[in-house]
């Protein structure tokens, strides 16, 4: 009966979590609280380790409340019921969208609707920044931290990697790449400085 | 084709950290850059229907993207492949790695990999805006519309104003429908 309950409590999480990873964490919350052997304070837990770990973070969440509940099967159950609201929604649309796009109203519609994602992207990243390197901290308390110093060294760092590589190879550097090199410097300049 | 599907997949899934804007940037370089398997325009449509629709949009994007390559199957694979590595790492984790964080070789790594998301992640909606506004009909109106939503969702984000980012893409449509109400698509032919 443990199995089901993780499918049916992931079901509604993957259904229910709207525009990203972080509305999904309080939806997972509140699965955690209806399962014993999980305690409340190992939430802070879960979420800092799904956030820096490879791969989506509700799937992550998923896989680690359905481990820690009944170990690789229940994982499994619980990985499988947070991804499938999703597929199914997305499936339905890969079907039909061919068709829609004939449309000439709704073309136009995706030529407004697209400027303001990929101004959410830009925002997204813009504001990551700022919280990695504390920078609002830093300029609401007038004061330098460390993180800031340590995050603007690795920024320069990879902007002056990338634009070498481009200059030198003349092709991009994936991103894939910066984020090995991230790990290099992160690793690098906390050990270092 | 289907293995080619699964590793790209597996691929983007291992190297996707801090939730799914880290992964939009790993999926444009392998599906749209190198494999060319869908256009700039539909890949930022998709984001933007995944925004509106539950669940991650990695599965989303796996979902879309693997259809188009090999109907059903396809889309299975895709998924498969994005979820894991989320899956093994996870799982390692759970069982065997209880104060995983605490780690300072990973705490260390961490702080330089969160660095080099963000740039990525930003890198990456410059190409989109160069790409919108290289295709676009309607220059004037693609620059405004990015300018105007990058200072709201900023805004929103630093000062934790609870708006969700569906809100915002649904006062887009709701834009679309008033500008083709008063015939804007008319008067400037955007395709």
């Amino acid at each position: 009966m443990v199995f089901l309950k993780l499918f049916l409590n992931f079901l509604i999480v993957g259904a229910f979590s709207f525009g990203g990873a972080y509305s999904a964490i309080p939806l997972v919350k509140d699965v955690t609280e209806r399962f014993d052997m999980i305690s409340a304070e190992s939430i802070a837990d879960f979420v800092a380790i799904a956030e820096s770990t490879p791969g989506p973070v509700g799937v992550n969440l998923a896989t680690f409340v359905g481990t820690k509940v009944s170990g690789l099967p229940g994982a499994l159950i619980a990985t499988l019921a947070e991804i499938l609201p999703a597929f199914v929604i997305m499936l339905l649309f890969s079907i039909y969208f061919r068709d829609v796009l004939q449309n000439r109203k709704f073309r136009f519609a995706l030529s407004v609707i697209r400027p303001c994602v990929v101004a959410i992207i830009m925002a997204v990243g813009i504001s990551l920044f700022i919280d990695n390197t504390e920078l609002y901290i830093a300029i609401n308390t007038k004061s330098i931290g460390e993180n800031l110093i340590k995050g603007l060294i690795i920024s320069i760092l990879l902007i002056v990697i990338m634009k070498l590589y481009d200059y030198i190879a003349k092709k991009r550097l994936s991103a894939i790449s910066l984020i090995v090199f991230g790990a290099i410097f992160g690793i690098a300049i906390n050990n270092l400085i | 084709m289907l293995w080619t599907l699964f590793k790209t997949f597996f691929k983007i899934g291992l190297f996707t950290f801090g939730g799914g804007y880290g992964m939009i940037s790993i999926v444009k370089e392998e599906c749209i850059d190198k494999k060319k398997w869908v256009t700039n325009d539909e890949f930022v449509s998709i984001i933007a229907i995944a925004e509106s629709t539950p669940g991650p949009i990695a599965i989303n994007m796996a979902t879309y993207i693997g259809y188009k390559q090999n109907k059903l199957i396809g889309a299975v694979v895709a998924t498969i492949g994005v979820v894991l590595p989320s899956i093994i790492v996870i799982y390692i984790i759970a069982k065997y790695l209880n104060d995983f964080l605490n780690i300072k070789i990973i705490s260390d790594a961490f702080f330089g990999i969160r660095i080099a998301v963000s740039i990525i992640i930003i890198r990456t909606a410059y190409r989109l805006i160069r790409d919108e506004l290289k295709s676009s009909n309607n220059k004037f109106l693609t620059m405004t519309l990015f300018a105007i939503y990058v200072l709201i969702v900023l805004y929103i984000d630093l000062f934790n104003v609870n708006i969700s980012y569906v809100a915002i893409i649904l006062s887009a449509i709701i834009l679309s429908m008033i500008l083709i109400l008063i015939g804007v698509d008319k008067a400037n032919g955007i395709s």
